[in-house]
């Protein structure tokens, strides 16, 4: 087998073998609930590229309030809500954004885990 | 390896713009082998239908060399090793009900910490897009079952765009006046 295949599955079972149980199951288990599935704009987060966005002449904007929100995705802009915030919108998104009133599961993970480091 | 990409966009008259800017991330909420820059590998016929059926026709197909090299391309269409390999590492984490995407996701989540770097070292995966309404049948054989397809789906997801892993990036269809 390659060497980079080889020690892809040796650091995998690094992470299964060392990390503690209760930080995998919980890493595993945000991916078992985050819902790619589905028609509906209210259970995940909607990941557009920027670009996209350019090459159609779109504007997109980040409201003030979440200015000191960091997304870690570089080039992507996030279409969702937290909570009922807009976290990040999108004037041709508008309908769709006000549509999505549950809070989402990874952008909440990641509020949380943003907020208390 | 290097291999063609066709890419399809929606045709909204900003042609100069997607020249110089494409290929664009891919705007499906589930897209199938994670988020990423999406082509159709050396599939004009296929870019079309994509076209026709998604965009209603009003659509830009691009075209790109690929630079696919071994440690960076994870091949699941014409690699055995790497298919036998991604099965593995699917068996190991013990969620063979998530679907390929997620996986996919998961993995380069894992790659950003520091302590499993090279855990998912590529950037770029190739797949089969097994569609049975688009694999035409050919039977190897008079009296025998088997069959292949000659015009067989491959997809390949650039999980960045780079001049390392594309180049020559233009539009061939519609065919267009050359602008300044």
């Amino acid at each position: 087998m390659k060497a980079h295949l080889k020690k892809s599955l040796e650091l995998l079972d690094k992470y299964l073998n060392e990390t503690p149980k209760h930080i995998i199951n919980e890493e595993l288990s945000f991916f078992d609930k985050l819902d790619y599935e589905g028609v509906s704009f209210n259970k995940y987060i909607e990941l557009f590229n920027i670009d996209t966005f350019n090459q159609f002449g779109i504007e997109y904007v980040k409201p003030e309030s979440l200015d000191d929100f960091e997304i870690d995705v570089e080039g992507v802009s996030v279409f969702s809500s937290y909570k009922n915030e807009v976290i990040y919108s999108h004037k041709e998104y508008i309908d769709i954004k006000q549509k999505s009133s549950i809070p989402v599961q990874y952008f909440t993970n990641q509020y949380e885990l943003d907020n208390a480091s | 390896m290097k291999t063609i990409g066709h890419h399809t966009v929606e045709n909204r008259n900003t042609f100069n713009y997607i020249e110089q800017n494409g290929p664009f991330q891919t705007m499906d909420r589930n897209p199938y082998l994670g988020k990423g820059f999406y082509f159709w590998d050396n599939n004009y016929h296929f870019a079309k239908v994509w076209g026709n059926i998604h965009y209603n026709g009003n659509y830009v197909i691009c075209q790109a060399t690929l630079h696919l090299d071994n440690e960076i391309f994870l091949d699941l269409v014409g690699n055995r090793e790497n298919i036998m390999y991604f099965e593995k590492l699917i068996k190991k984490l013990n969620r063979e009900n998530w679907p390929i995407g997620k996986f996919i996701e998961f993995l380069k989540k894992k790659e950003l910490d520091e302590d499993f770097k090279g855990i998912f070292p590529f950037k770029a995966i190739r797949a089969l897009d097994y569609d049975k309404d688009n694999y035409k049948k050919y039977k190897f054989a008079e009296g025998k079952t088997g069959y292949t397809s000659l015009r067989p789906i491959f997809i390949i997801c650039l999980f960045e765009k780079t001049e390392l892993l594309l180049s020559d990036f233009k539009i061939i269809y519609p065919i267009i006046k050359k602008w300044k």
